[in-house]
């Protein structure tokens, strides 16, 4: 039996992003994966570092962690791959100019300025490629992109140098919470103690609730992407359009890396994905119309991550309703890559019972009806 | 063409056409896909265009092949020439680009016989042009009659290594050296195996007649070589090779390197099949039965992308998997499928005997990936083998995660070039046994497609899942 202060489920970004705080703040820490090395939704997402149309409730993390993207060596000895050559999403219509327009004055009306309303001008300028309809836009210009595999390393190695004590190939099968706090047991046959157990297993965050009897809701889902073959040189910042599934970004070395949020299968007991071509079919028609010089690219790699998905598209982040001392911390619904660094952060003072230096009160899980 | 079909078969070499032929035979309905122009596979490339000369020159062997494609041109089975297939679902999906045009179509099996590829090695200077996988220059001269403009060095070892090299010298191609890496110690382990391959003899004439040959010709010939190294400005000049005579020099116009086959694993990696290592030969290979069915229902491997074993036991693996098929879809009664299985499985291990001697006598050199930190590993993405071991130095464990940092594998050939090589750093590094190892991890599309291409895909009407 090994004890520790804090067991941490999971060791995608989220999972060590936190372990790597709490260590930092003097903590043991055991960190379980049930993969080899963590593979999932933190090492295959898109890549994507944007504050750009966050949910106004993620905003204030959102822009916190974003202070902290161009400080990664510092923080983890790596850039981590981050580029900051801005985020913009077209209005491809007069309606969704006036939606955009909205928002950037709610954006604004909370105090925060990353986002700029800009025109058909300026977007041409931004993103000469560009051949859809197009009445303006919204851009975020310190927003850009980071190599999620390399992030997911950088922080991973600089968790364990902090002391972090991490268990690979260690699924966690079952858990008891008694008086001295919980005891849990993985397949291949690790017993770990802690007083404080978080939950960071993205997409399986229901799964480790229902091992402590509660329900999350949170739907795994399989999310599809693409890249090309090396491209010349034709686009800087990435860019999504308003009301179309499209993601779309040039990397330093010329592929283009294609997402949008396409569904691929999901056979969640095998853990394993088959891509939907038709929704593929519509990935590449869609790039094809905004981006014609995208025709010849040559399409090299499409895969699907998993990622957890919840019924508001918000994470869950807080104590347990049902377990105290047991913290959720999943769930992220394809966002949680950028918000990651500073989720660790404040998640490490939440557990440790200081106040976190952003309110993360509306990602409780008592916003949901569900009974628990 | 019909959306649904009893077979697909992907490949059209001697264990493609042998299972579409005897499944079309049992009334089963068959299409064959094949990227190539013409049927033939790797052995008999283009036999149907073949003239006099080349039949003289490629010999009985690649003659064979003729009876076997016009037998299949006599049957209902259906070919499609030029449709490179990139995408294949465990529930028989494939997906296949012909002219430019993607379709979708379903099998209720897919016979994968998609044959072997030459074992990719990097070694200092592999990329230079004028450096180029011997088989390749085999099969560019099986299809357009075109040969290689001297002086060729040759290096490597195996059976095919042999074969292409006696074609060269029957077609009269300056040949510089002939650098055989063969381990010297191999024939010792090989010999008691040599009695069950005696029936072989022919082979082994043909084999010994070819270096009789080479001496009489005066063509230089090194044993024992343990590593070489192409050089040159814009084109490979020369090669550089090392034995325990130490490192010597040779002029090359062309260098030839060919180290052995290996199954061609895109698929059943693909589909997430289980693999086994073989450690004389150090591959991977697919986990079939004795029929070659797999762990998934729909999904069988025959011929040497199951395991290399040559022409005619591919043939006898075709028909092994169609006539189970046949025994599944009720073509077939169980009594007489039984019947035929064991007939076939008893061919097969007669065709196999002289195996175990050809496969100790040509199990690669142990030093075979033993590289210099500068060598290039990943020619896609350009990463070396210092790359790689940083990497693996610094925490990565197996070979999808050192891709996933290095980028080593995720270029445009998605590993085919450079995964073993890869996947024996691992080992190296971090001491592991090669099965606690994994293969890279393949992704659809599995050949390159368009965005436009894909864009205008053709899908069923009615997609089931
Ligand atoms: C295709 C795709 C594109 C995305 N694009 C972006 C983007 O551009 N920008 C952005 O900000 N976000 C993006 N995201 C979202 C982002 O990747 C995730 O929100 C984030 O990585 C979540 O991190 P995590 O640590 O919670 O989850 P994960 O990385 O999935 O980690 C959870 C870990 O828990 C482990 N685990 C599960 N069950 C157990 C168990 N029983 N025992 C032990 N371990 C267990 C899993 O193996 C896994 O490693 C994308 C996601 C996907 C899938």
């Amino acid at each position: 039996m090994k004890h520790a202060d804090i067991i941490i489920i999971g060791a995608g970004l989220i999972g060590t992003s936190t372990a790597l705080n709490l260590a930092r703040a003097g903590k043991k820490v055991f960190l379980l994966e049930k993969e080899s090395s963590a593979c999932h939704a933190s090492a295959v997402n898109a890549g994507g570092v944007r504050r750009l149309n966050r949910h106004f409730e993620e905003i204030p993390i959102s822009v916190a962690a974003m202070e902290m993207w161009p400080q990664m060596s510092a923080l983890v000895g790596s850039d981590c791959g981050f580029r900051s050559h801005g985020q913009v999403h077209i209005a491809p219509d007069e309606n969704s100019m006036k939606f955009l327009t909205n928002r950037v004055a709610g954006v604004e009306s909370l105090g925060f300025f990353h986002e700029e309303l800009v025109d058909a001008t300026e977007i041409k300028l931004l993103v000469p490629a560009y051949k859809g309809k197009c009445k303006g836009g919204i851009v975020a210009r310190s927003d850009g992109f980071a190599l999620p595999a390399v992030t997911l390393k950088a922080f991973f190695k600089t968790a364990c140098s902090q002391g972090v004590e991490a268990y690979a190939n260690s699924k966690v099968s079952s858990i008891t919470c008694g008086e001295n706090g919980f005891s849990v047991q993985t397949e291949n046959g690790g017993l770990f103690e802690s007083e404080i157990l978080i939950n960071c297993s993205g997409a399986w965050g229901g799964n480790i609730a229902a091992l402590l009897h509660e329900h999350l809701p949170i739907k795994p889902t399989a999310l599809s992407m693409m890249v090309t073959a090396r491209m010349p040189r034709f686009l800087k910042p990435v860019v999504g359009v308003h009301g179309r599934k499209l993601s779309f970004k040039q990397m330093d070395n010329g592929t283009v890396v294609i997402g949008g949020a396409h569904i691929s299968f999901l056979e969640m007991n095998k853990e394993r994905t088959t891509l939907d071509f038709k929704e593929m079919r519509i990935s590449a028609s869609t790039v094809q119309e905004h981006f014609p010089i995208m025709k010849t690219a040559s399409i090299v790699r499409c895969w699907a991550g998993i990622e957890g998905i919840t019924d508001d598209d918000l994470p869950i982040i807080g104590e347990s309703q049902k377990t105290p001392g047991l913290f959720h911390v999943c769930g992220f619904s394809a966002h949680g890559f950028q918000l990651s660094p500073m989720i660790g952060r404040l998640v490490a003072s939440l557990v440790q019972g200081k106040k976190p230096e952003l309110p993360l009160d509306a990602f409780s899980v008592s916003r949901f009806k569900n009974p628990v | 063409m019909s959306e649904l079909r009893d077979i697909i078969v992907v490949g059209a070499g001697p264990a493609g056409l042998s299972a579409a032929l005897t499944a079309s035979g049992l009334g089963l309905d068959v299409l064959v896909l094949d990227e190539q122009p013409a049927l033939g596979g790797q052995l008999y490339r283009n036999i149907e265009k073949a003239n006099e000369q080349t039949l003289k020159i490629l010999g009985s062997d690649y003659g064979r092949g003729r009876h076997l494609i016009e037998k299949f041109r006599n049957s209902n089975a259906e070919h499609l020439a030029g449709a490179t297939v990139w995408n294949i679902e465990a529930n028989g999906n494939v997906y296949y680009s012909k002219a430019g045009q993607s379709s979708e179509i379903r099998g209720k099996h897919v016979i994968l016989a998609i044959g072997a590829a030459e074992r990719s090695v990097p070694f200092p200077g592999w990329t230079l042009p004028g450096v180029m996988g011997a088989g390749a220059v085999d099969s560019n001269f099986k299809s357009s009659g075109t040969i290689p403009e001297g002086p060729v060095v040759f290096a490597g070892s195996g059976p095919l290594f042999l074969s292409t090299l006696g074609h060269m010298t029957s077609l009269g191609v300056e040949i510089g050296a002939v650098l055989d890496t063969t381990p010297q110690g191999n024939l010792l382990a090989a010999l008691p195996f040599l009695p069950r391959a005696m029936k072989r003899l022919d082979y082994f004439l043909k084999g010994a007649g070819m270096l009789l040959n080479l001496r009489r010709l005066g063509i230089k010939y090194a044993k024992g070589i343990n590593g070489y190294e192409a050089h040159g400005r814009d084109r490979v000049e020369k090669v550089s090779y090392s034995s325990k005579n130490g490192v010597q020099h040779v002029e090359a116009g062309v260098f030839l390197v060919h180290e052995g086959l290996v199954p061609r694993c895109d698929f059943t990696q693909l589909l997430g099949l289980k693999h086994c290592w073989d450690a004389a030969q150090r591959y991977w290979y697919p986990q079939i039965n004795h029929v070659g069915a797999t762990e998934i229902d729909t999904i069988y491997v025959v011929g040497d992308g199951a395991f290399v074993h040559g022409g005619m036991p591919a043939i006898t693996k075709g028909s092994l998997a169609a006539v189970d098929i046949a025994g599944k879809l009720n073509a077939l009664p169980l009594d007489s499928k039984t019947v035929t299985l064991a007939k076939l499985e008893k061919k097969l291990s007669s065709e196999l005997d002289f195996r175990p001697f050809v496969d100790v006598l040509f199990r690669p050199r142990s030093n075979l990936f033993k590289m210099s930190d500068q060598t290039l590993v990943c020619r896609c993405e350009e990463v070396t083998a210092g790359e790689i071991r940083r990497a693996i130095n610094e925490g990565c464990l197996d070979s999808n995660e050192t891709k996933a940092i290095t980028r080593c594998g995720m270029g445009r050939c998605q590993g085919r070039m450079c995964g073993s090589a890869l996947n024996e750093i691992i080992i190296d590094e971090l001491n592991r046994q090669p099965l606690d190892t994994q293969p890279l991890r393949m992704r659809p599309p599995v050949r390159n497609i368009s965005l436009a291409e894909l864009s205008q895909l053709s899908l069923f009407k009615n997609r089931v899942r």
